[in-house]
């Protein structure tokens, strides 16, 4: 299995009415991801993309058995669409709105962290282009077919580097299990540590490529943030 | 994560730096007692709050008794000073600052505490909510290049050179600008064109990296997730007809309809530079640059 999205994760798209929303939703189904509906309030009971659409995370949790979602919600309301996702029990969350006010982003921070261990969700934060195990399925906005399936991790802020990484790896015949960006907001919910300690503990990876701009100079210091376990990297 | 100064000398300490003894009072009494335990005959009483400017605000003063050090530790105490930043904290939540400084603080007449100098920052994502501050904004102190950019939903900085950059995303711009240095060349700005890029967006791009008279080549690198190839194709092939572009293109476009996207720029009959690899577009950018008077 791949880290954070294996086969048939139970998919909801928080705003998937709208039509960036649509627009993705649509993608990440005819790759095959297990999109088994969305949330958009005022649109309870009618259906989208051919799946049911529901008024709150809750009621979608409650009748589809979702696991993770994929958050779509303009910027005024996106912190409270994660933190109703975190209550109604999702376990990982994408969140790909850019522009969430940086108090929101502290708030909804806090939010989160108060749960359980158990219960806790996952945040795999704004202002990101989202994840993907190639061949299993993605939520996010990324063009799918430029991963080829395999045992190669990605991890980056960046989304559009991390397309130029995963079409450099097909050239190259390197697969990918997983790639996940953590966004590059100043205030992120998922680290490097924490994706790379999925990784680590991922019989499908061998490797990890991880990249951020503001270290390229120095080459490999991807991997003293690996086995130093000193998190964070300095933001550009 | 800032800590506080009697916090850092204890950690400079264990690593062997020789710091003064001494350490924090809970309470203006035990101030008087940790000056007589200690001994010698002058004790420098420090607040101890993350803030600069102690001096200057009446948080530090040198004492000669313990009895004195017992009456500095009473006027610290819960003062006007942590009045003031519990004044400046709800000023900073209320309207969504991303800072608020006052330097210096200074003492008046009576031993009174007012604010000489300040500087507050907004979070520009947080603006919808506070009109009140957005109208705060005076134009006219902005770099009319960036303010232009803004009003068209750009986000651009500009740097000194000559190679014009339109780029999608930060982490792909940042790359791009380190691979044209490799090749030997230099940035003339950062544009970064965002997602949902139409045709119209990209000429308003092209115009605005134009509107620098330094710029001798433009180099456009998309890389596509939400942006369309064939868009950004279709917006440079327009931007030529409509801005009259004399200086040389470099493109390079990857991810959704990239066939329609080579389609649209071998038809076009331009003399659009294109390229597969970062490497490969840096290089031609640089190479195509018109050489520079001496």
């Amino acid at each position: 299995m791949a880290i954070l999205i294996p086969e048939k994760t139970r998919v909801i798209v928080q705003g998937m009415w709208g039509r960036i929303g649509a627009l993705h939703a649509a993608d990440m189904i005819k790759y095959g991801t297990n999109v088994l509906g969305g949330v958009t309030p005022g649109k309870g009971g009618t259906t989208h993309l051919d799946r049911p659409l529901f008024n709150t995370v809750r009621e979608a949790v409650d009748r589809t058995g979702a696991e993770a979602s994929l958050v779509f919600v303009p910027p005024p309301f996106a912190a409270d669409a994660i933190m109703q996702a975190a209550d109604a029990g999702i376990r990982t969350a994408v969140c790909v709105t850019d522009g969430i006010p940086s108090q929101d982003r502290m708030r909804l921070k806090r939010f989160v962290r108060r749960y359980r261990v158990e219960r806790k969700m996952r945040l795999i934060r704004p202002n990101c282009a989202g994840m993907i195990s190639p061949g299993k399925g993605f939520m996010g906005i990324m063009p799918p077919h430029i991963y080829m399936p395999g045992r190669a991790g990605i991890i980056g802020r960046s989304g559009a580097l991390g397309y130029a990484a995963a079409s450099r790896m097909k050239a190259l015949a390197i697969g990918v299990s997983t790639s996940a960006g953590i966004g590059g907001d100043p205030i992120n919910g998922s680290s490097f540590k924490d994706i790379l300690e999925l990784y680590q503990n991922d019989p499908e990876t061998d490797a990890v490529m991880s990249k951020d701009p503001a270290v390229m100079p120095q080459g490999h210091q991807d991997q003293t943030d690996f086995t130093g376990g000193s998190g964070e990297m300095t933001r550009a | 994560m800032d800590i506080h100064e009697y916090q850092s000398k204890q950690i400079l300490w264990r690593f062997g730096v020789p710091v003064p003894r001494g350490g924090p009072p809970y309470s203006p009494e035990q101030a008087g007692y940790r000056a007589r335990e200690l001994g010698n005959k002058a004790w420098v009483v420090k607040s101890q709050i993350h803030s600069g400017g102690r001096g200057a605000a009446g948080g530090v003063k040198v004492c000669k008794t313990p009895d004195k050090v017992h009456e500095f530790a009473c006027t610290l105490f819960g003062k006007q000073l942590v009045t003031i930043l519990k004044a400046c904290d709800r000023a900073y939540r209320d309207l969504d600052a991303v800072r608020v400084e006052i330097n210096p603080p200074v003492i008046i007449g009576a031993g009174d505490l007012i604010d000489l100098d300040a500087k507050m920052s907004f979070d520009t994502n947080a603006l919808f909510r506070n009109p009140q501050s957005a109208q705060l904004r005076d134009r006219s102190h902005w770099d009319p290049r960036e303010s232009t950019a803004g009003d068209h939903g750009l986000a651009d900085v500009g740097l000194d050179c000559d190679i014009g950059c339109i780029i999608n995303g930060a982490g792909l711009a940042m790359a791009t600008m380190g691979m044209i240095k490799l090749a030997g060349g230099a940035p003339a700005n950062f544009l970064d064109i965002g997602g949902d890029a139409s045709p119209e967006r990209v000429v308003r791009a092209i115009r605005t990296v134009l509107a620098d008279p330094k710029v001798s080549v433009i180099h456009v690198n998309i890389f596509a997730g939400i942006n369309r190839c064939d868009w950004i194709a279709g917006g440079v092939v327009k931007a030529y007809q409509e801005v009259g572009l004399t200086i040389p293109v470099m493109v390079r476009l990857a991810g959704p309809n990239v066939e329609e996207r080579n389609r649209i720029i071998a038809t076009s009959g331009l003399p659009l530079i294109t390229a597969d690899t970062l490497a490969d577009a840096a290089a031609k950018a640089v190479a195509v640059r018109p050489r520079k008077a001496a």
